[in-house]
């Protein structure tokens, strides 16, 4: 994962495989991290973006597909993966499986 | 009703029951619910790999002595490898600087508890057994060299009442420990069969809620308990300052005294899965043959036990007249039904109502 990684729309990102997600109900799960024993709250948008960062996929082109899938995503799905996308990095649960140039 | 979770987050695994101590007051010995039979490594590695499935977060080895298991470092890497964090409940018989860095280690090491009755050998031996203390203590500071978060149990008993401020300096001033926490000998196991000078009496219990409130005062937030004199303490001023101010406590009334059955499930030391380690004869199926996910959802025992919070306490014969009813949650479960027989009744053990009248016949009074 990188230190400092720099994430846009075309930004392909790989969960960190340390990180447990646990989906206790449809509209409640929880990302646990067995390192530090820290929890996050995802809501099932956040929870379907999770599972496709497989580290091929761009952040474009999860927006498009969860805009498939869920009614109701607007213009501002972009800017929300975006910033879903970097508060995970902040956290280390993401990061970019691609060598360093 | 809460909405049930998909598994629960949390275990406690019985993993051996096996002790090399015999602790006057232990709840395990002698229960009837405990087989003395160990599972082999395998069968629990194997079942780690199904709680890190079910996206299972902390587990809790006790025992017995979990120690005790040659292949406790196996256990504890199984756990580790399988995105997990865990906590140990040990008499620290066998816990060396060896074993400290190895749970350091693992880096998912949430605590190790200590059992440490007493600031003298003398006190701590008292009920269990000569010979425990220097370990004990060495254990502590084997964990606290290593780094690795510790916390001591203490149980009060009317053999170290008088030594608690003294034990308090010990770990709090001494050792240097964050806190530590203290519960009290409940009528189960050895001390249901040998009660007789291990158990409180109604004025020892006072004199224990009112040494530990002082101390908790000395020492803020560094004294806890979830049962036991201080917890009873805290939660019979509680109830009476609702009682006084007519305004009950939210969400009492019914018994809701425990909510383990929607966040955790506990195994036996010989597989078989129960709510807790407080009902064990109440068995839902067994590792390895019965999923965890099946017997979580679907568990006739566990609903039952789920659904425990729909009575209300004023259908108790015995808490109709009670003036603190609508502020009772009906106490922990296990302990009803070690005393009436039944979990679907409202236990004695932490009866407000009962206490008062027990200490009145004593002469004694709660709120003086």
């Amino acid at each position: 994962m990188d230190d400092q990684l720099v994430i846009d729309l075309d930004s392909a990102l790989a969960v960190n495989p340390t990180l447990v997600l646990r989906e206790e109900s449809d509209d409640c799960a929880l990302l646990f991290d067995p390192d530090n024993g820290r929890v996050h709250l995802l809501n099932p948008c956040a929870v379907a973006v999770w599972k496709r960062l497989d580290g091929r996929l761009k952040l474009r082109e999860i927006v498009a597909a969860l805009s498939a899938e869920f009614d109701g995503m607007g213009p501002e799905a972009e800017a929300q993966v975006l910033a879903l996308a970097r508060s995970l990095a902040a956290l280390g649960a993401v990061g970019s499986l691609q060598a360093k140039s | 009703m809460p909405s049930l979770m998909r598994t629960p987050r949390s275990l406690d695994l019985e993993v051996t029951s096996r002790c090399n101590a015999s602790c006057s007051y232990c709840y395990y010995l002698h229960n009837d619910g405990v087989t003395y039979a160990d599972l082999p490594t395998q069968r629990w590695l194997e079942f780690f790999e199904e709680l890190a499935d079910c996206s299972v977060m902390r587990v809790c080895l006790m025992g017995g002595e979990p120690l005790l298991r040659d292949d406790f470092f196996a256990l504890i890497d199984g756990i580790a490898a399988n995105r997990m964090r865990f906590s140990v409940l040990t008499n620290g018989s066998l816990l060396t600087r060896t074993v400290a860095e190895h749970l350091r280690a693992t880096g998912r090491c949430d605590e190790v508890q200590v059992s440490l009755d007493g600031s003298t050998a003398t006190v701590h031996e008292s009920l269990r057994g000569p010979g425990t203390f220097p370990p004990a203590l060495a254990a502590i500071r084997n964990l606290l060299a290593a780094g690795v978060p510790v916390t001591v149990r203490v149980t009060v008993h009317p053999g170290n009442l008088e030594d608690l401020p003294a034990l308090a300096r010990l770990l709090l001033e001494n050792l240097g420990l964050p806190a530590f926490s203290t519960n009290a000998a409940s009528a189960l196991g050895s001390a249901g069969k040998y009660g007789e000078g291990v158990l409180l009496t109604p004025r020892e219990r006072l004199q224990a809620m009112r040494t530990l409130a002082a101390l908790a005062d000395s020492y803020p937030g560094r004294i806890q308990a979830s049962a036991g004199p201080l917890a009873e303490w805290r939660t019979f001023q509680a109830m009476e300052q609702a009682r006084e101010d007519d305004l009950p406590i939210p969400g009492r009334g019914r018994l809701v005294g425990c909510g383990c059955v929607f966040d955790k499930l506990a195994v036996r030391a010989d597989g078989r899965y129960v709510p807790c380690v407080m009902l064990p004869t109440f068995t839902l199926g067994e590792i390895g043959r019965d999923s965890l996910s099946g017997v979580w959802q679907q568990a006739q025992v566990l609903q039952s036990l789920r659904r425990r919070r729909d009575l209300a306490l004023k259908n108790f014969a015995e808490c109709r007249d009670c003036p603190w009813l609508a502020s009772c949650t009906g106490n922990c479960p296990g302990m009803a039904f070690a005393l009436t027989g039944t979990v679907d009744r409202p236990c004695p053990e932490g009866c407000l109502k009962n206490y008062v009248a027990q200490l009145d016949a004593a002469g004694e009074s709660l709120w003086s």
